[in-house]
């Protein structure tokens, strides 16, 4: 009886030219006769597994039964055929129950979904997408992709990511991310670390090669060139129109051009921060000046400390003339001049936390006379780290002056330098042991006021910041008198190093060290 | 704090009555958080109570919780540990939750649940979102295949 059935089943889909004249029981097509068909298939299903031998045994006669040879291997490939129907049908029907298992198990609707994606960080959003098909539907809506943040620690996001995420946020785009960062990115106030990767050096390319050969494929380059920010201007410029944040970080291949024009698609812009980017200064603000107006966040790290040294003062006067919403601003790295700084501090009206670590040539005299109504009133923060040039002189007539009532607002400064102050008259000569004499004075009269001041060397000068809430430090040291005071300072001596950990520079970029090489290597993966 | 007559108003209470048939008393002000309600309070039609046809007692349960929390008074942390409290159920019953807060129409609890649920999946790999949310894969592998490589860079 199995092997009738089974010639019905594999005689199923008649083939007219081949010649069949011992087949008369051949069922006519399963649609014409669908309750018969599936009477067959039930029967069929119901096949034990142990019917198998059974199976092979009738396939091996059906096989014998036929005459000829082209006969014989068409039953073979009509078993195979009818095999492979089987199990795709099958799989089918479990992916629609799957899907219908999802639906209740996840009971949300489409906007729900998407409410609850659209506080992914993107990253998740793509690994939601994978889980299951109503996940990847709802991940494809713009509101997911407002906040898109394509940071990856090695090189893995190429432009056409970029554009493929640009592209399905639209309108939505609110802020963008993009580059290399090494490690998480460190926001403490205290630190000057540079977040500046050059790929070449870094130790954290384990497992990736440059000669990789799959990413030497075409398409397969994992490498953001210069254009991948033209999504922003694509489409009439709408999705940069309402861009407010735009980090960007070690895209070794981005120029002042591209940057320019991709900034000029992007004049809602609040928040700009770039790292280790091969742009320079002036055109950088200059661009700025030109195409943000509102912006109130400027970070801005070198990709060759010490050595951009074109800003203009006519560029700072730009800035502050078309950006006065500026209460944010950060130039690490470069050359700056102190008459061109204090061009942006005394006229950025609203200025509150300022940061020129590692910066040359300024030696703090573009402090002077400020914090008051000539201008930097409401300055909150000022960072001013391992600033090769700034002057033991500049920052004790800094704290007179926060003494005598100037900088009423501020909260935090930081004057720490690997390599001490500069003495007035040479900056070769180094002092590690300033003389802050009105330090005490001033930290009873401003307990709010927290101040760093890390120098090195044994047996000199350090203090601790300590919150003022309990304070009990042990003041067993020689020379250096200890004092513990009501205010968020305390002096103490040590014969260790006093750099705490976390806050040294981590910049190698000194001008007695090696610079940063950021030659275009060559054998590097080819570009499309 | 005046004395005014709002705060006869304020002991006004309404009755809800979930799909179970259990009844929950609540004030009028704290149950005018669900837009919903507060919209069937307006039309006049409270004197009777309230049906919630869609929400279960248990769900009904833990959502008058959240509005009582929030009708107003208490100290910030109180209210955040409550919240805490709230979010700290398994996933079906968040899910639950957010879909009774998103048929009543209760801003804070859908923002609040839907954060939960957003924080278990953050940096998760699909296999795990599968697991935790008892997902089953319904791609064929090319599907499968495709979309991973459409999002290679976060694989």
């Amino acid at each position: 009886m199995d092997s009738a059935l089974l010639h019905h089943a594999v005689g199923v889909s008649p083939n007219p030219k081949l010649k069949r004249p011992c087949y008369p029981n051949r069922i006519s097509s399963p649609t014409s006769d669908p309750n018969q068909f599936d009477a067959l298939m039930e029967t069929f299903l119901d096949f034990h597994d142990s019917s198998t031998i059974a199976l092979d045994l009738a396939i091996d006669r059906i096989i014998e039964s036929r005459p000829h040879d082209s006969d014989k291997n068409d039953v073979i490939n009509r078993a195979l055929r009818l095999g492979s129907a089987l199990t795709e049908a099958a799989k089918r029907s479990a992916r629609r129950r799957a899907s219908m298992h999802n639906a209740v198990v996840w009971a949300l609707p489409s906007d729900l979904t998407i409410k609850v994606f659209s506080l992914l960080n993107t990253q998740s959003v793509c690994h939601a997408a994978a889980t299951c098909t109503f996940f990847n539907k709802c991940a494809a809506d713009p509101l997911c992709y407002s906040n898109i943040n394509l940071t990856t620690i090695v090189p893995r996001v190429n432009n056409i990511v970029v554009s493929t995420m640009i592209q399905r946020a639209g309108k939505v785009l609110r802020s963008l991310k993009l580059g290399i960062v090494p490690s998480p990115p460190v926001a403490s106030l205290g630190s000057s670390q540079a977040l500046v990767y050059s790929m070449r050096n870094s130790s954290d390319t384990s497992g990736f090669s440059w000669n990789d050969k799959k990413s030497r494929q075409g398409k397969e380059t994992s490498v953001l060139t210069r254009s991948c920010l033209a999504p922003l201007i694509g489409d009439g410029g709408t999705p940069g129109a309402l861009l407010k944040r735009l980090h960007l970080y070690n895209i070794e291949r981005m120029d002042n051009t591209a940057f320019g024009a991709a900034i000029s698609a992007c004049p809602s812009l609040l928040d700009l921060e770039i790292v280790g980017l091969h742009v320079e200064l002036r055109q950088t603000l200059e661009s700025v000046s030109r195409s943000c107006p509102l912006i109130e966040r400027l970070f801005f790290e070198s990709s060759k400390t010490g050595r951009d040294d074109n800003l203009k003062l006519p560029t700072c006067n730009d800035l502050v003339n078309n950006c006065p919403y500026l209460s944010s601003l950060a130039l690490r790295g470069f050359k700056l001049h102190d008459p061109k700084v204090r061009v942006l501090v005394k006229g950025l009206r609203h200025l509150k936390f300022v940061d020129f670590s590692t910066s040359y040539a300024i030696t703090g005299e573009f402090l002077r006379n400020l914090g008051g109504s000539v201008g930097g009133s409401l300055l909150e923060v000022l960072i001013l780290r391992d600033c090769m040039h700034l002057r033991e002189a500049e920052v004790s007539r800094l704290l007179s002056a926060i003494l005598a009532g100037r900088f009423r607002l501020l909260k935090h400064l930081d004057v720490s330098n690997r390599e001490g102050l500069a003495s007035d008259d040479d900056w070769y000569q180094r002092c590690y042991t300033p003389s802050f004499m009105s330090l005490r004075e001033l930290l009873e009269e401003r307990p709010n006021l927290r101040v760093l001041a890390d120098f090195p060397a044994e047996g000199s000068f350090v203090e601790e910041p300590v919150t003022s809430s309990d304070v009990n430090v042990d003041t067993n040291s020689p020379s250096v008198a200890s004092s513990h005071t009501s205010g968020e300072y305390v002096f103490t001596s040590s014969s260790e190093s006093s750099y705490n950990s976390d806050q040294s520079s981590g910049n190698e970029d000194y001008p007695n060290a090696g610079l940063p090489v950021h030659e275009e290597s060559s054998d590097e993966v080819d570009d499309l | 704090m005046a004395e005014t007559p709002a705060s006869a108003a304020a002991l006004k209470t309404v009755t809800l009555v979930s799909s179970d048939g259990e009844r929950f008393e609540i004030a009028e002000s704290s149950a005018k958080q669900s837009i919903t309600i507060g919209n069937i309070i307006d039309d006049g039609c409270c004197d009777a109570s309230i049906p919630v046809p869609n929400v279960t007692g248990k769900v009904l349960t833990k959502v008058i919780e959240y509005l009582k929390n929030h009708g107003g008074g208490g100290g910030d942390a109180e209210k955040k540990e409550k919240d805490d409290e709230l979010v700290s159920a398994p996933v079906p019953v968040l899910l639950d939750y957010i879909l009774a807060a998103n048929y009543l129409d209760i801003k804070g609890l859908v923002d609040l649940v839907a954060q939960e649920i957003a924080d278990s999946m953050k940096d998760k790999s699909p296999e795990w979102v599968r697991s935790e949310f008892n997902i089953e894969n319904d791609y064929t592998p090319e599907e499968e295949e495709a979309v991973k490589s459409h999002f290679a860079w976060a694989f």
